[in-house]
């Protein structure tokens, strides 16, 4: 049962972040916020939907500019949408596998971005194409990558009064691919239990650029650098796959909890990202 | 119909029927169903009545506390709140088997979740936030956990079973944890472990499960305090069972409870008990007797209503070198909660079938039931078989491999057939688990493949086969009261509940098939204990085969009625008049003189007639032999035995650990398939509950605290984890005593399903895991590791 609560719709960002400065929750599709009102977890008594403010609406692609999403942009819209599937697969792998479709249709990518949830499955995907958040406050906005974006469990750089208004996507790179792989205990309505992304831009057989994230291995999303580094530069043999599938269980910290064994995790974060590697090679060698 | 699957249909032996008939054997759109589909159909939480208040309950956040105080004054003082329930309140304790646990906790909690308080206010806001202010204190307790503490009885959780009411069908042990105990000793195991050639061992142990209904428990109650009036409107799987309970539990006599059922939203076992009822109840009196609804979210759902006990077993087989079993002891271990509810039914039924299908000389069961500081076991669908089956079917599979032996020929080898002693010293009949061993595994073309193999993907893949015994509850009594209408069409009144099992549709094909009438024309009505005949309990897969009996039994008194009208119409001696088997009520002596039963509407007899009205009545104390509690040995300790088998194909993956089954072969012995349709879906339905069962389902209890009650961290399969390739055989060895040859296939088809799939998981990975669920985590990090080089 929801707890009672004053309802705002306002369609002016200022006014939003005014509200959202003064206490008020915000909710876009809604599918944490009113879970955790539901449950009892979440006892907000003022609300502001932001879903009618013209400036988080729309999504666009460019192939210069590459994605402008509007916060509001739902899993659904990636999941349906061609330009994802075709440059940033690791985002359609990630928006087309939360919860079923009701969920997708009603579900942001803002509002998961915000949500901040360690097991977050667009969140990984867009840490490696190296997303950026727009930020509106009441006077201006600024942009922070989306890698900087949290600072602990649930902490966001983000003010009292500030709205998340806009993702910016670069423009995917010649020889570029992507891949996310999210492990799960069932195939649908399941939280990753672990996740990986993986982006790659090939140069011949080199590994020009690389950028890992982990879902579901530390407090928040998280990337993971030094993987990073000991692959850049280097060809894409087997063996630096399994080396990388070795360094990253440095980066990570996985807890034992009665989800899982810190064990298990760390056994298929070895596996997952060398696949994940794999899979985002594939796609670069194809495009 | 077309059923649009893959199954066939393997016809051993008919009762009554040539396989030519109109209405049963064949497909029939359920009744029911379209109402369901399209949302309209009344579950319990859609009853609303004027002037109802709603419910809300403070559950103990503790496992295991005192109640030092409680202070109701501020949610009292709440304007909107018109009761406050505590347990003082109502002190009469109830439960079906023994009475030992209270309405609301009463100075002492003995699970998280249990109703410390309860609140009716004018709307669901105000009752909640009367609970919220709610202050109780407690004093915590060491809490029981597990078995192993259990066992060890330093703490009592129930401190004095002989203050209780106990029935004459529960046996605890006075100055220890132990709610239930049950015995079975055929022969002298000991003569036939002396005999064997090879002793061997094994544990299994099964987690906690949820019913995880759909619908959670709700209940509706008008209940009068001065009057001692109750009505009650729930989603009640065995509605006179729960009449009798609360009656006694508010001390009124019988008739004052009233129990209307409504839609039921999935059962399993989960609605058996009373739950929302003896909460709303009691607030509906404190509260003037004002209508109460309670409905339970889905937290309150699994920290607060039942589950399917934890289980821990030990089995060990005594066998010859040529795979012929001589003895075999099994030990049960049930770690079932804090109160006993139906837990020593569980027992029972399990500790008949906990050897199996088998021909076993010399066998021995002891089970018992272990209080612990957890929600309340109680049955759930197949009442305990299909965890004993999983355990001895995994030890079919081990004594398979010491022998050497392919695990269909052990099985096959010692497999009851006709004539046979079975496990209580009855000489088995209609038997046909041998049948169904050799269809499950030609459905999965077990002969050709090995027991385990590496495929494309480089997926260790192996095969399993399992196969059960299960008993319904006897004896047990049936009646139904079948009414024509002024128009000619039937009502079936019957307390055999729907749950989406199908009785609703079997019946009436029963009726249908009885007196040559079109389906169309027969509904059942809907349940009440007012006015609806007594039927034991919508349980234990005996439905279709008891009311179905009583169902045949009222149509022939619908005949014979039908033929004296007929004649006062004819103008002869009703001895001249007869039923034909095509539905005609003839004049023998001039048979231009008939009435088709479709007809009868319109044919004018039923004008200004006595109303056509008959009761059908079916019971089984006649057949039963009791068995006595020192050793169970019966000569018919069931008036119905239901066998079947299965056989699965899985894929393992061996770097993520994940379990993929591919297919499943099925064969049941459902004796006559009503509406075979009906027959798949149980089936069907199973297999996927039970791959729930064998690979991700658990609910998962810390210090006695419930870590995972919700949806998504327990993990029930979703429709896109029911990507199985079934193949299903409907076996029919018909039953003397069933309704055309009905047995039961409610339950059965999940007995199995387990124990293939972990048959099948072990022999892929080389392995002997030894408790469900089989997660990936167990996959990779077994210990028998160095016994699969390939990992």
């Amino acid at each position: 049962m929801l707890p009672k609560f004053d309802l705002y719709m306002p369609t002016d960002l200022a006014e939003a972040c005014r509200l959202k400065g003064e206490g008020a929750k915000v909710v876009a599709g809604g599918t944490d916020v009113f879970v955790n009102m539901h449950g009892g977890k979440d006892r907000s008594d003022k609300v502001v939907d932001v879903k009618n403010i013209p400036q988080l609406q729309g999504h666009s692609f460019s192939p210069e500019n590459g994605l402008d999403l509007g916060a509001l942009t739902t899993h659904r819209d990636i999941e349906l949408w061609d330009v994802i599937k075709k440059h940033y697969r690791a985002m359609f792998e990630g928006c087309s596998r939360v919860g079923s479709v009701q969920i997708r249709t009603r579900g942001t990518l803002g509002g998961n971005i915000c949500n901040g949830a360690p097991s977050a499955d667009s969140i990984g995907p867009m840490m490696v194409h190296d997303a950026a958040v727009v930020v509106a406050g009441p006077a201006n906005e600024r942009i922070v990558p989306l890698k900087d974006f949290y600072l602990g469990l649930k902490q966001l750089d983000m003010k009292e009064d500030e709205i998340l208004k806009r993702i910016l996507i670069p423009a995917p790179k010649a020889h570029s691919g992507s891949f996310y792989i999210k492990y799960t205990r069932r195939n649908a309505m399941d939280l990753a239990l672990l996740g990986v992304s993986a982006y790659v831009e090939l140069d011949g057989d080199i590994l020009k650029t690389v950028r890992i994230a982990l879902t579901t291995a530390a407090p928040t999303p998280i990337r993971a650098e030094k993987t990073e580094a000991l692959l850049i530069g280097k060809p894409a043999s087997e063996a630096l796959l399994t080396a990388a599938g070795k360094t990253v269980l440095t980066e990570s910290h996985p807890r034992s909890s009665w989800r899982s064994s810190a064990e298990f995790r760390l056994a298929l974060l070895e596996e997952l990202t060398v696949q994940a590697l794999q899979e985002a090679i594939a796609q670069a060698k194809e495009a | 119909m077309l059923e649009g699957r893959d199954w066939n249909r393997l016809v051993i032996n008919r009762k009554e029927t040539t396989g030519d008939e109109a209405v049963i054997g064949h497909t029939q759109i359920r009744k029911g169903g379209i109402a369901k589909v399209m949302g309209t159909a009344k579950f319990g939480a859609d009853v609303d009545l004027p002037g109802q208040l709603y419910g809300a309950v403070l559950h103990s956040p503790h496992a295991h506390a005192c109640i030092l105080s409680i202070d109701t004054e501020q949610a009292r003082a709440l304007p909107g709140v018109r009761a406050v329930v505590i347990g003082s309140d109502f002190p009469t304790l109830y439960g079906s088997f023994i009475a030992d646990q209270p309405v609301v906790a009463q100075e002492k909690v003995r699970y998280q979740g249990e109703p410390v308080a309860a609140v009716a206010a004018d709307t669901e806001e105000i009752a909640h936030e009367a609970v919220r202010l709610i202050r109780v204190e407690y004093e915590p307790l060491p809490v029981i956990n597990d078995l192993a503490e259990s066992m060890k009885n330093e703490v009592l959780i129930h401190e004095d079973w002989s203050r209780y009411d106990c029935s004459s069908a529960c046996f605890p042990i006075q100055g220890t944890n132990i709610g239930d105990q049950y015995h079975l000793k055929k022969g002298d195991p000991d003569i036939g472990f002396a005999e064997a050639d090879e002793i061997v061992e094994s544990e299994f142990t099964c987690g906690m499960l949820q019913h995880t209904t759909i619908e959670t428990h709700t209940a509706t109650a008008e209940a009068n305090p001065i009057t001692g009036d109750i009505h009650i409107w729930s989603p009640s799987q065995s509605p006179f069972s729960i009449r009798g309970l609360l009656a006694k539990t508010f001390h009124v006599p019988l008739e004052k409870v009233r129990l209307t059922v409504t839609e039921i939203g999935g059962g399993f076992g989960g609605k058996y008990e009373a739950r929302c009822e003896p909460l709303a109840i009691a607030l509906s009196l404190k509260a003037n007797g004002r209508p109460v609804k309670l409905t339970y979210r889905r937290d309150e759902e699994f920290a607060a209503t039942v589950c399917r006990s934890p289980v821990h077993m030990h089995i060990k087989t005594g066998v010859k070198k040529d795979g012929t079993i001589t003895a075999q002891k099994v030990n049960i271990e049930w770690d079932a909660g804090a109160y006993v509810t139906t837990n020593p039914r569980v027992d029972y039924n399990a500790g008949f079938a906990a050897n199996g299908p088998y021909k076993i000389p010399h066998a021995q069961v002891d089970g018992y039931v272990y209080m612990t500081n957890k929600t309340l076991g109680t049955a759930y669908r197949g009442f305990g078989v299909t965890e004993v089956a999983t355990a001895h079917e995994r030890q079919m599979d081990l004594i398979a491999e010491k022998l050497g032996m392919d695990p269909l020929e052990l099985r096959l080898k010692n497999v009851l057939c006709n004539g046979d002693t079975g496990i209580t010293g009855e000489i088995m009949h209609t038997m046909a688990v041998k049948e169904c061993l050799q269809a499950a595994a030609d459905n999965i073309g077990w002969k050709d493949l090995p027991l385990h193999w590496i495929d494309e993907e480089g997926n260790l893949c192996g095969k399993g086969i399992a196969c059960f015994n299960k008993l319904t509850g006897t004896p047990s009594t049936t009646s139904v009261l079948v009414k024509m209408n002024e128009n000619g069409s039937l009502y079936i009144m019957s307390a055999s509940t729907e749950m989406g099992q199908g009785v609703t549709t079997t019946l009436p094909q029963i009726a249908a098939q009885a007196l040559g009438m079109d389906l169309e024309k027969i509904s059942m009505a809907p349940i009440d204990t007012a006015i609806t005949p007594f039927d034991k309990t919508t349980t234990s897969s005996r439905s279709t085969f008891h009311s179905g009996n009583a169902v045949l039994e009222a149509c022939d008194d619908i005949k014979t009625q039908l033929c004296r009208l007929a004649a006062l119409k004819f103008k002869v001696d009703e001895t001249d008049v007869k039923y034909t088997s095509d539905g005609y009520i003839t004049c023998r002596s001039d048979e231009s003189k008939k009435i088709h039963i479709n007809d009868v509407g319109k044919s004018g007899i039923l004008h200004e007639q006595a109303p056509v009205a008959a009761l059908g009545k079916y019971g089984t104390s006649d057949i039963f032999d009791p068995p006595p509690v020192d050793g169970r040995q019966s000569k018919r300790p069931t008036v119905m035995w239901m066998h079947g088998a299965q056989a699965a194909i899985v894929a393992v993956n061996p770097k993520t650990g994940r379990v993929q089954v591919k297919k499943v072969g099925a064969a049941h012995d459902v004796g006559k398939a009503i509406n075979p349709t009906g027959c798949l879906q149980q089936i069907e339905g199973s297999i996927i509950m039970g791959l729930g069962h064998a690979l991700m389902e658990e609910m998962i209890y810390e210090n006695g605290n419930l870590r995972n009650g919700n949806m998504v961290d327990y993990k029930v399969p979703t429709f896109m984890d029911a990507d199985v390739e079934m193949k299903i055989t409907l076996v029919e060895q018909a039953h003397p005593e069933g309704p055309y040859g009905v047995k039961g296939i409610g339950e059965p088809g999940l007995a199995p399903t387990a124990a293939a799939m972990v048959n099948a998981v072990c022999n892929a990975c080389e392995a002997n895991f030894t408790s469900i669920p089989i997660k990936p985590e167990h996959v990779l990090f077994r210990k028998e590791k160095a016994h699969a080089p390939q990992i």
